[in-house]
């Protein structure tokens, strides 16, 4: 617990407004978005609540924050928008959740170069609507795209539903400002390349707050698309759909959107809107930018999967897919409530793994058939594409008829055989939604013996006292609260 | 007030089960709330709102003073119902865990001010409202305007001048203080209740009654009389265009304008404000957030009364916005036009630039 005389004199650096101690007034960030968590909160558990969360207004007042901190011995949650899925910003025993949302300013936006400041707290729809009134796009739209914030994105190297073109958020950085665990502010050049010596934004992108506080970035953006290209198609099986999507790939033309459904989850996208379910795989493809690059990029698309024997169903897929992108999020609460759509205790979630096309189909049976035994229902999708891969994202879920203490039974045996079976596949545990608490368990076997001492490693010396983000991604230090 | 001493009002049923599913609901709106934006305030995410009344609800959170704290920060816009796939409808679950933590003795801060207020006649707001009722007959009257608790004398002799250059008998209409609108949003129901029946008592018969503010119109529709139409200033006047009773001097003046929320997301009034000031000739600049997808600029909810800091961080945010167009701005809401013109714009009522381009009548 913190002591009181030190809070007041955190107070008077941030005003007392913004400071909270008491458990009413941090009970909103007793934890994220991870369903663990929420099926605890659901089972009318009491979760454990910050012991202080302190809402910084300008970069000086947090890095005035982060050096009381460094003076003080007292660890750092960071926490942005607290939509993160894996438990990262989840509150730590004797630790301040320090809420990043007030420095939310967007700052110059460069029309020459293609790049935009903008501050960590901003949400990225907001950042969204601000560059498309000035005719211009991050490209950036992951599902969470209206509730999470640009640093919490950054924070676990985040992807969005048109990264095949636009590519994760991670590779739109052109410039980071990270306030460091000694209260020290580190800028990168904000430069389109270099080569002078390593990249040391990649300290920070993926930290999840654990090696830094991202403060600020300058991110690279693009003229907004004219036209929207929309198209789906039925192939066969998950192969022959990844056959074509790889050779798609392979011309050097890059749709934005791209994904590949199996057969359960193209069974639930037609039944869903009431549709007659056909056999095969829905391969939805949307080509963007000027009309004549669009319709181009969608002549080829057409021919490629055609040759691979699909069935060309027109627009509508494609359009229907774009008008309804973010409704599962928002339909979430219904599912998850207490007495929602499939009753008490419903186990759901979702697991986004990586791997080489070569590895993606072998990947895509093993994690479905481990994650299998211990849900009831698997769905996946292909979603964000490269030229040497793509990731696979599953939907699990388990109905428990009331039992919660089942539920979190079967959702950690379902996550212990999905992310064994990802590794032993020769794929990554994870592709854009980070590690925080939940993946904890994998990070040792999925950077090694000797990276994971790496890992550590630079977590020292960046944070020799342990203080930042304490417990996630598996680094020790002072421990998370959830159990 | 209370139902009995220590035994708390229930949340409505129907209110808690929505705010209790709200509380699953990843926070998808917060995009659209332009508080949570303007302050960064993490309470003022409408998800949050859903977790405090969703708890009070529940007895898992206590009705004190912590929990009034957090039901500060909403102005009542409803941009956090457009995205949303269940029509959510958190300023009427904020009202619900306002009454609640009223009743249990904390209120929101400034409730027992306006409360107080209303019952002495003024303006909850403390605005100068001008003399109660001004007509020059008790009946035959065409249009009743009603004046909002922020409107100003100017803005309202305007309107009436538009009404009468048509052809309209009107009568002005000041209410006792409030028309029950802004206390029934800070809990204060019981008084908010009859504030609306004794200006219902006020209300002269006429087919039309006009809410110059749109933030009346709930409870002018509750007691106007059946059979008579409400409407907002922009609805009403836009017949009268269509009807080729109104002609303005053309003048090409680039204008901004800024649409209320509870106009253009309450009442879908998006384009009759639109069609005059084309009458007028003005050409429009479009503001970043227009339509329904306007900006608040912190006029509901009662929110410069509950937490000033945030209802001008908010005004400040759409002035910016506004400011950003360069052209003088017109608006719909008296409220919004003193939040704006607090924050430094040159903001102008809609009726009052109007009614400054009115063909001249023809001397007698
Ligand atoms: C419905 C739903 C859909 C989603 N869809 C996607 C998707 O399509 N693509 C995707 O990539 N993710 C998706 N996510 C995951 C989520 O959007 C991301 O995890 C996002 O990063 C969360 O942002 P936040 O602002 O809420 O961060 P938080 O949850 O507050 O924090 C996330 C992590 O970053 C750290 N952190 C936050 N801010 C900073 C900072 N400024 N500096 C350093 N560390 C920081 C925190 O300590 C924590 O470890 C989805 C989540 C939900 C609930
Ligand atoms: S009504 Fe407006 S101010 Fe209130 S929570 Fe919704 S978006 Fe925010
Ligand atoms: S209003 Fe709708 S979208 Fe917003 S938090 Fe509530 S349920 Fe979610």
């Amino acid at each position: 617990m913190l002591d009181a005389a030190l809070l007041d004199d955190l107070a008077g650096r941030v005003g007392d407004r913004w400071v909270a101690t008491d458990p009413a007034d941090t009970a909103n960030h007793a934890h994220d978005w991870w369903p663990r968590l929420l099926m605890r909160r659901r089972a009318g558990e009491d979760l454990p609540v910050p012991d202080a969360v302190v809402s910084p207004g300008s970069r000086d007042e947090l890095v005035d924050v982060v050096r009381w901190c460094d003076a003080h011995d007292v660890a750092i949650v960071p926490f942005g928008a607290g939509t993160g899925v894996c438990g990262g910003a989840a509150p730590v025993a004797g630790a301040i959740t320090v809420d990043l949302k007030r420095l939310n300013a967007i700052g110059g936006l460069d029309e020459v170069s293609g790049t935009i400041v903008v501050e960590p707290g901003v949400i990225a729809q907001t950042l969204e609507d601000h560059l498309r009134h000035r005719g211009w796009t991050l490209g950036h739209f992951p599902s969470s795209i209206h509730c999470s914030t640009v640093g919490g994105f950054l924070a676990i190297r985040s992807a969005g539903q048109a990264s095949s073109f636009y590519g994760k958020l991670e590779d739109m950085v052109v410039g980071l400002d990270v306030v460091l665990a000694d209260g020290s502010l580190f800028s990168t050049r904000p430069v389109p390349r270099s080569a002078a010596g390593p990249d040391l934004t990649r300290l920070f992108l993926g930290g999840e707050g654990t090696t830094g506080l991202i403060v600020g970035a300058t991110l690279r953006i693009w003229p907004a698309p004219a036209v929207a290209v929309d198209r789906g198609f039925l192939v066969p099986d998950v192969r022959t759909g990844l056959d074509a999507i790889r050779a798609v790939l392979r011309t050097g033309l890059r749709p934005t959107i791209v994904r590949l459904y199996d057969e359960t989850d193209t069974a639930m996208v037609f039944g869903g809107q009431g549709l007659e379910v056909p056999e095969g795989c829905l391969v939805i493809i949307g080509c963007e930018g000027d009309e004549d690059v669009a319709e181009f990029t969608a002549g080829v698309v057409r021919r490629i999967l055609s040759e691979h024997g699909a069935e060309d169903l027109g627009p509508e897929p494609g359009e229907h897919w774009r008008a309804h992108r973010h409704n599962m999020s928002y339909r979430f609460a219904e599912y998850m409530k207490p007495g929602g759509t499939f009753g008490d205790a419903l186990m759901l979630d979702t697991m986004e793994v990586a791997g080489t096309w070569a590895v993606l189909p072998g990947l895509y049976d093993d994690v479905k058939a481990a994650l299998a035994e211990h849900t009831d229902l698997v769905l996946a999708h292909f979603s964000h594409v490269y030229p040497e891969g793509g990731s696979i994202y599953f939907t699990l879920g388990a109905i428990n008829e009331g039992n919660e203490a089942r539920a979190l039974a079967r959702y950690d045996a379902a996550w212990e055989a999905g992310q064994r079976a990802a590794l032993a596949a020769g794929g990554t545990t994870s592709h854009h939604h980070g590690i925080g608490l939940l993946r904890a368990p994998y990070l040792r076997e999925e950077l090694g013996e000797v990276g994971f001492d790496l890992l550590r490693r630079v977590k020292d010396a960046l944070d020799p006292k342990g203080l930042l983000n304490p417990g996630k991604l598996g680094l020790g230090g002072r421990g998370g609260r959830d159990g | 007030m209370a139902d009995a001493p220590g035994t708390l009002p229930m949340i409505p049923d129907d209110v808690a089960a929505a705010a209790l599913h709200g509380s699953f609901c990843p926070k998808m709106c917060t995009f659209a709330c332009p508080v949570t934006e303007a302050t960064g305030r993490d309470d003022a995410v409408p998800w949050s709102f859903h977790r405090t009344v969703s708890d009070l609800a529940q007895g898992r959170t206590t009705a004190d003073a912590h929990a009034a704290s957090h039901l500060e920060a909403c102005t009542g816009c409803l941009a956090c119902r457009v995205p949303c796939v269940f029509d959510q409808d958190v300023p009427a679950q904020v009202r619900a865990g306002r009454a609640t933590v009223r009743d249990a003795g904390s209120p929101v801060a400034g409730t027992e001010d306006a409360v107080a207020a209303v019952a002495d006649g003024r303006s909850p707001y403390g605005v100068d409202l001008p003399a109660g009722l001004d007509a020059d007959a008790t009946t035959g009257f065409d249009v009743v305007v009603v004046a909002g608790c922020r409107d100003d004398a100017r803005d309202l002799d305007a309107l009436r001048r538009i009404l009468a250059s048509a052809g309209r008998r009107t009568a002005l209409v000041v209410p006792e203080g409030c028309c029950g609108g802004t206390l029934a949003d800070l809990g204060a129901g019981p008084e908010a209740t009859a504030a609306a029946a004794r200006l219902g008592e006020l209300l002269p018969p006429a087919p039309v009654v006009v809410a110059t503010d749109p933030h009346c119109l709930p409870a002018l529709r509750s007691t106007a009389g059946d059979g008579t139409r409400v409407l907002d200033t922009a609805t009403a006047l836009v017949q009268l265009v269509d009807e080729d009773a109104l002609r303005f001097v053309s003048e090409r003046t680039r204008v901004a304008f800024h649409d209320p929320c509870l106009l253009a997301r309450g009442e879908d009034v998006t384009t009759p404000p639109r069609r005059l000031l084309a009458a007028t000739g003005a050409v429009l600049v479009e503001p970043e957030g227009h339509g329904a997808s306007t900006v608040c600029s912190g006029a509901g909810m009662a929110l410069e009364l509950v937490a000033p800091t945030d209802a001008a961080a908010t005004a400040d945010h759409r002035a910016r916005q506004l400011g950003a167009t360069g052209a003088p701005v017109v608006t719909a809401c008296a409220g919004a036009r003193r939040r704006l013109a607090d924050a430094g714009l040159d903001v102008t009522d809609l009726a009052t630039f109007l009614a400054d381009r009115l063909v001249p009548e023809p001397p007698a």
